[in-house]
């Protein structure tokens, strides 16, 4: 009996199997669903756990490269804010947690919005695995552990999940003219922020809008996260590269040429994330499904809150502009934050796109043009010190050369270490 | 009976807009009663993944980085408007 009970809790402490068998049940629970198709989304589901955890393999060999190289050349310490480098780091210590907590979120997420005023289903994927990642990792470092952890972790992700957009709600409603949707994307604070700023101090939107500009729309490639990592990760491999000592810089390719090595780090680093998000496509693909098919059932009347690129369509400038002031606010971050003792948070293409254009958009539709230059600087600001203050929150997690992206994995992290502190002494 | 139809949704990374649109289309196949799988594609991969596809679902912006493909296309400008959606699909794939 002991045996058997020893080689179950064996099988479901490896997150890939647990992830699997959710999905599997999820699917049993949709009505349209045979036991074939339960199986293969099951199967499919552990594999993407597999092929998660291949990239984060990939990605660490760079980062290894990367972090002395900064610490030489500037003696600091260079983090690059990915989400998907973090969290594939992450889920190699904490990933039964991170499972367990995923689901126990949308549960909570659902009861939630059956039994509270917060009418909210929470759509977006990708951002609840990071969000149970982060919890699992910040509340272990605080002394959480077991069943503990995992309630404590899924209720809080429940409550992120309809609170978080009730607080956005009054931004989708403004940037589309109704109310049937809202924004699910863990950047709330920043998009509250901006709007704030941007109805505060920017212009008038119906007359200065940035969607009457004539604008270049060449910056389009950026949208590929493929092409947008790429290009940064070569910059960031250079910049420090330049200005370490000779006899470091011929060394760093072992016998063959510095560049060409750097070359192959920062390719390897994109390829390293475009694993990672594979393996988060093929788990997710089986699981919001059903999660989604199931909330609909149980709440009819909530509403979806949805990735931000769905406000785009009603800025495409504004998107833009947000993006290129969040990428500068965040060089400015990154020249002043090493000399005043935090780390040099290298700017990210893609928070500072997705996140800086989603506060674009919504900066011009409180503030006009210049709303929109406004709350994506705003943004850049936020997330630049947000990713440096979160790294203690991290524990030795904190010591890797990844952090997170956006505000509100951020200032959770955060929020939950001050906590800790408090009560810990 | 046709071979089962492959629907491509395509967004800039292929892990969350591309998502909400898969589970619209789900939705819309359902209603139209087609045999029809969606998969889900980031923008980078979804030239070479539209060889096999019946259809292509993007949001609006990211139809011209999609460049020349043989399968139709579709451009969603808002998302929830499922109504659109439907008659898109409908359209695009000569149901009638």
């Amino acid at each position: 009996m002991s045996e058997v009970i020893s080689f179950l809790v064996d099988l479901l402490s490896v997150p890939a199997i647990l992830t699997g068998l959710v999905a599997f049940v999820g699917y049993l629970a949709m009505k349209e669903k045979n036991f074939s198709d339960a199986l293969a989304g099951g199967i499919k589901a552990s594999i993407g756990f597999f092929i998660l955890v291949a990239g984060a393999v990939t990605l660490i060999g760079s980062l290894d490269v990367l972090g002395p190289m900064i610490e030489e050349a500037f003696n600091v310490q260079g983090v690059i804010p990915n989400n998907e480098a973090i969290v594939a780091i992450a889920v190699g210590e904490v990933g039964q947690a991170a499972a367990l907590i995923m689901v126990l979120g949308f549960v909570f997420n659902i009861l939630f919005a059956r039994f509270t005023p917060f009418k909210y289903i929470w759509l977006t994927g990708h951002h609840s695995l990071y969000m149970a990642t982060l919890l699992a990792v910040t509340f272990s470092v605080i002394g959480l552990n077991g069943v503990v952890l995992w309630l404590v972790g899924g209720v809080v992700l429940g409550f992120l999940q309809v609170i978080l957009p009730r607080w956005t709600q009054h931004l989708a409603t403004k940037v589309a003219g109704n109310d049937d949707w809202t924004i699910g994307h863990f950047s709330s604070l920043s998009y509250v922020v901006a709007g704030w700023v941007a109805k505060v101090t920017g212009g008038d939107p119906d007359t200065t809008s940035a969607e009457d500009m004539d604008f270049p729309k060449g910056l389009g490639f950026l949208r590929e996260s493929l092409v947008s990592t790429g290009l940064i990760m070569l910059i960031i491999f250079l910049v420090p590269a330049l200005f370490l000592p000779g006899a470091s810089r011929a060394a760093l390719g072992g016998g063959s040429n510095w560049f060409v090595f750097l070359l192959i780090q920062s390719l390897t680093f994109s390829a390293g994330v475009a694993v990672v998000i594979y393996g988060v496509r093929v788990i997710l693909a089986e699981i919001v499904p059903a999660f989604s098919g199931i909330a609909e059932r149980l709440v009819p009347d909530a509403k979806p809150a949805l990735d931000i690129p769905v406000v785009f369509p009603f800025g495409a400038n504004s998107v833009i502009i947000g993006f290129l002031s969040s990428f500068v606010a965040g060089v400015v971050m990154l020249l002043i934050m090493g000399p005043i003792g935090l780390a040099a948070i290298v700017p990210g293409l893609v928070p500072h796109f997705f996140v800086g254009g989603g506060a674009g958009v919504i900066g011009n539709a409180f503030g006009g043009r210049r709303g929109a230059i406004i709350g994506g600087f705003v943004n850049g600001i936020i997330i630049s010190l947000g990713a440096a203050l979160l790294l203690p929150a991290m524990g030795s997690l904190g010591l890797e050369n990844a952090t997170y992206g956006d505000a509100d994995f951020q200032w959770v992290g955060i929020l939950i270490s001050l906590i800790g502190r408090l009560f810990g002494g | 009976m046709a071979k089962r139809l492959k629907i491509l949704a395509v967004c800039g990374m292929g892990i969350g807009t591309s998502m909400l649109l898969k589970m619209q289309l789900d939705k819309v196949i359902k209603n139209l009663d087609i045999d029809a799988d969606v998969d889900l594609a980031d923008i980078s991969t979804a030239r070479g993944m539209a060889v096999n596809a019946d259809l292509i679902v993007t949001s609006n912006e990211l139809v011209d980085r999609i460049g020349d493909v043989t399968a139709p296309i579709i451009a969603v400008a808002n998302f929830m408007d499922l109504d659109s959606l439907t008659e898109g699909v409908r359209s695009a794939l000569k149901l009638d």
